[in-house]
């Protein structure tokens, strides 16, 4: 493709993706009257103000999310110019050994975790760690989460969004030019050798849980880490890594990334959309359901409940969802129009899951040895 | 009555005044400065010893006491494997650096060479950078599929695959191998410089030629500086974090290192299995140093005689140009092509393996430097910020230490002198990650946890000892008697050191500084276990851009932590003098 045509290129998806995102952002950022607040909201409001700050510990929300996450929370509560918004990015792992660590000791940086990591909100709770929250929006999710089998534990653990593992390539890669992936069996073909990437089991509880969902759906994952062995796959685990990996044709085919990570790449260069694909599995899509709690003896729990609030309101999930391309379980929720086409439609596809997230925890042992027997 | 009381008052007034002469400025800081070093040095090893005995169970909340731990450094599946590797990297890179080290210091200090000095200072730039930075250069460059090198052998010289590939065991051997060469060769260059030529002469003129002298007598000569060299470089590599991190460990090949990380506040997090594993390569770390310091560091004095001489110039003849091709060649692959490689990176919106001269963009220098700008990354700003805080306060704290150690080692004598001895050669043997495990679990239920102030007592406690160094091979060379003269005049201990001292040792202190200055700067194995939201680093914040966002943006991060540690060697180099560091 030629310069110009790319410029041209570039243009059109500019002028496409502008208005709609700069749609999105005014309608989430803008204050809101008093009266369009919950009761809960209101309450808080004053004693958030006070405490002047918020720390978000977890391992999603990029730093341009974070910023239009923490500027439309100011803002929508008015919560003033001084009021500092912190969004602390750590792997899925590190944000719950980072909060149990702070749990035992007694001492707090971050006022939110939020990470799907059902096992360690349940342990948590019984021991008292969260604070207790007064929603006036949960009811709106309450019902998405429990119909998806989602863990949740409300009034200490909400689950404010969720997001899916899904074959991620590139298709300007040589050899990849009519891939395309419908099903593990494709990713999974024997010519893909020295094109795939592992996904590291031994550190994340989302790539965890979703072989284990896999598992209770019937798939033989023995059969499913053989077959990915003989791929000769390089072994990773945060999707942003593995997203350069398939960017630069190092490994061109992720089994397991996110299509956030491909929206955040074609933000960078929009000539990424055309070469750059993503796929849904006809096995079944494993959604993990990120759980968000204040933790007890944070600095700043007003502002955290209050931005957990946000969190579940619709502007905050806007903002998350063209972010990240998260779902969100709020009922009636349609995703703003530049999401959609990295989105798909949960009702039209074929969703699985743990029928208990929290005994899962107990098998992770078990399964990332079985994990490590085929790949260390 | 009255003369027992004055009897008593008499025996009374001998006792104050044995108190009072105790109670001096000297003893006082002595007393303090122990204390502060001991508790600085001892507690963190001390609650890393006896977390590692603690066995976490599978909710991760609580513990009991066990030898679990030290089992599963040996049934894990990983573990074993990574302390094999280690070993492979450690020795790989000691055999690498020592060839490179060696080589470069006889031509820099014994042939004839052409510009070898003006080579010298660019031979020991990679001491000062990043060798995280020089890992993520050296993948860019020669990484299997997306390295430049392979794509132009492709493009241009029509090679099919790859020719290079950096990206294992070896990648890293290679990295550590260039960047750590300096060590060997600063080791080296000083004992080949201070050489009686007349060792030399006397196997010339009984037959012997250029290659069996330096064989059977040079060699032998210098054996103690490449000894230690050689180990110093062994340890460092098994405590590197950055570069197998960068170019092993997604790969496949675990060190211990990144295995530690991983327990300590990784993906993987068992802090206790963390501390056991830190204190296996801490056991043989320490011992390691403790053999150098020993055995070896004593008799690398023992070529310098009282005779003033300079030492023979070896004549190449032809050769000299093959050595400067050589000398130029080495600068050329540590120094200037990773940082090509980087700066090539860091223009593009997305790195797609290949130079896209239409995507080139200043953007990403834009998102890591310019905090005032709203799509500002906050990882890398203030990354820069506390980096420069750390340096600044770290090297000056550390230097005001390592005065007062240094004095105690070597005006004071008996058994606190040793000890403070001793302690000063303990950090040097754990490292950065190691100490930093100690650091975490000690301070945790402290209030300096999640502030810059446990990354400061990380960073000073860790290279202490390379400002004391510094002093006290300045203050070996000044007599005690300029000091005993001034307190005989009734100077106090304190006028002495204000007064006479220190300004006796302002080069020493002044070039420990600069040089802590450039160490804090580029520091990773301590901080990327201590920071946290608001307390990241400058490598921090490559590594966060490494693992959250991609390689355009963490190229151009290395990019400004290199030119800002180039300007530092400029200035070191310019205050210092050349001496400085080989001294």
């Amino acid at each position: 493709m030629s310069s110009r045509q790319k410029a041209r290129a570039f243009f059109k998806i500019a002028l496409i993706a502008a208005p709609l995102t700069a749609a999105v952002l005014v309608s989430a950022t803008a204050t809101v009257k008093a009266d369009d607040l919950t009761p809960q909201e209101k309450a808080l409001v004053a004693a958030a103000k006070a405490e002047g700050a918020v720390t978000v510990l977890n391992p999603q929300f990029s730093d341009s999310t974070g910023q239009l996450l923490g500027e439309a929370f100011i803002k929508r509560y008015n919560l003033g110019p001084n009021f500092k918004f912190n969004n602390l990015r750590k792997g899925t792992g590190a944000t719950v050994a980072q909060t149990r660590q702070e749990i035992q000791a007694g001492k707090h940086t971050a006022d939110i975790l939020i990470v799907s990591a059902p096992g360690f909100f349940d342990e948590a709770s019984k021991r008292g760690a969260f604070e207790k929250l007064d929603s006036g929006y949960w009811k709106n999710h309450e019902e998405g989460v429990k119909a998806a089998g989602q863990y949740s534990n409300y009034p200490y653990v909400v689950v404010p969004f969720a997001y899916t593992f899904q074959p991620v390539w590139n298709s300007s890669c040589p050899g990849m030019e009519h891939f395309s992936a419908s099903s593990y069996a494709d990713v999974l073909k024997p010519e893909l050798k020295g094109k795939t990437i592992a996904s590291d089991l031994t550190k994340s509880f989302t790539y965890d849980n979703t072989a284990l969902s896999l598992k209770e759906a019937g798939m033989n994952l023995d059969d499913l880490w053989t077959k990915l062995k003989a791929t000769d796959p390089l072994i990773e685990f945060r999707t942003e890594a593995k997203m350069q990996m398939i960017v630069s044709c190092q490994r061109p085919l992720d089994m397991w990334n996110l299509t956030g990570r491909v929206y955040q790449d074609v933000l960078k260069k929009p000539d990424m959309f055309k070469i750059l694909k993503f796929g849904t599995y006809k096995e079944g899509q494993v959604m993990l359901g990120n759980q968000a709690a204040v933790i007890k003896g944070a600095p700043h729990p007003n502002a955290a409940k209050l931005f957990i609030e946000f969190l579940l309101s619709k502007p905050g999930t806007d903002i998350f969802v063209v972010g990240e391309m998260m779902y969100s379980f709020m009922k009636d929720y349609t995703p703003p129009p530049e999401a959609q086409k990295y989105l798909f439609d949960m009702k039209k596809t074929k969703m699985i899951g743990l029928k208990d997230w929290i005994a899962a925890q107990a098998k992770f042992k078990e399964l990332r040895a079985d994990w490590q027997s085929k790949f260390q | 009555m009255s003369t027992q009381t004055l009897a008593g008052s008499a025996s009374a007034q001998p006792a104050t005044s044995r108190w009072r002469s105790l109670v001096t400025q000297e003893s006082v800081a002595t007393v303090v400065v122990s204390v502060i070093v001991a508790a600085a040095v001892i507690l963190p090893l001390l609650v890393l010893v006896i977390s590692s005995f603690r066995v976490l169970d599978t909710g991760g909340f609580d513990s009991t006491w066990g030898l679990d731990n030290y089992r599963t450094l040996y049934t894990d599946r990983v573990i074993p494997k990574a302390f094999v590797n280690t070993l492979i990297v450690s020795a790989g890179s000691t055999v690498l650096a020592t060839f490179f080290g060696v080589t470069l210091a006889w031509i820099n200090a014994r042939t004839n060479c052409p510009g070898r000095d003006k080579l010298e200072p660019y031979n020991l730039i990679p001491f000062f950078l990043s060798p995280f930075v020089g890992a993520i250069a050296w993948h860019n460059l020669a990484g299997g599929h997306t390295g430049l090198l392979n794509s132009w052998a492709r493009d241009f010289l029509g090679f099919h695959g790859n020719v290079l590939n950096v990206d294992n065991l070896y990648g890293v051997i290679w990295v550590t191998g260039l960047f750590f060469a300096p060590l060997v060769y600063l080791f080296v260059v000083g004992s080949l410089r201070r050489m009686d030529p007349s060792l030399e002469d006397s196997a010339r003129t009984t037959g012997a030629g250029l290659w069996r002298t330096a064989m059977t007598v040079t060699l032998p000569l210098v054996a103690p500086g490449i000894l230690s060299g050689a180990i110093i470089v062994f340890v460092t590599s098994a405590g590197e974090f950055g570069v197998p991190f960068k170019l092993s460990a997604p790969y496949g090949w675990q060190t211990l290192t990144t295995q530690i990380f991983s327990k300590a506040v990784g993906d993987d997090a068992n802090i206790n299995l963390g501390a056991a594993m830190s204190m296996a390569l801490g056991i043989i770390t320490i011992m390691l140093i403790w053999i150098q310091q020993r055995y070896i560091a004593p008799r690398s004095f023992t070529t310098v005689t009282g005779k003033g001489f300079r030492p023979n110039v070896i004549d190449l003849g032809r050769w000299k140009w093959a050595a400067l091709a050589y000398n130029i060649g080495f600068i050329l692959i540590s120094v200037v092509l990773p940082i090509l490689c980087l700066l090539i990176v860091s223009l593009h919106p997305v790195w797609q393996a290949e130079i896209i001269p239409a995507d080139l963009t200043l953007h990403n220098y834009v998102r890591v430097l310019f905090w005032w700008r709203p799509d500002h990354i906050a990882a890398a700003t203030n990354g820069i910020y506390n980096s420069f805080i750390l340096a600044f306060a770290g090297a000056t704290i550390a230097m005001i230490l390592s005065l007062v150690v240094s004095y105690m080692i070597h005006r004071t004598k008996g058994m606190g002198a040793r000890l403070l001895d001793f302690l000063c050669v303990v950090p040097v043997g754990f490292p950065g990650i190691v100490l930093a495990m100690g650091v975490l679990l000690t301070y945790i239920r402290t209030p300096i946890y999640a502030t810059l102030w446990i990354i400061l007592l990380g960073y000073i406690t860790r290279f202490f000892p390379y400002g004391q160094r510094n002093i006290s091979s300045v203050m070996l060379a000044i007599s005690e008697e300029l000091d005993q003269s001034s307190r005989m005049a009734g100077a106090s201990w304190f006028t002495t050191l204000r007064r006479i001292t220190i300004p006796l040792l302002k080069p020493g202190i002044f070039a420990g500084w600069v040089l802590l200055f450039i160490i804090f700067l580029r520091e990773l194995s301590i901080s990327i276990i201590l920071y946290t939201s608001g307390t990241e680093t400058l490598s921090v914040g490559v590594y966060y851009l490494t693992n959250y966002e991609n390689e355009t943006l963490t190229s151009a991060l290395s990019m400004a932590q290199t030119v800002v540690l180039l300007i530092c060697i400029f200035v070191f180099r310019r205050v210092a003098g050349r001496e400085a560091l080989t001294a």
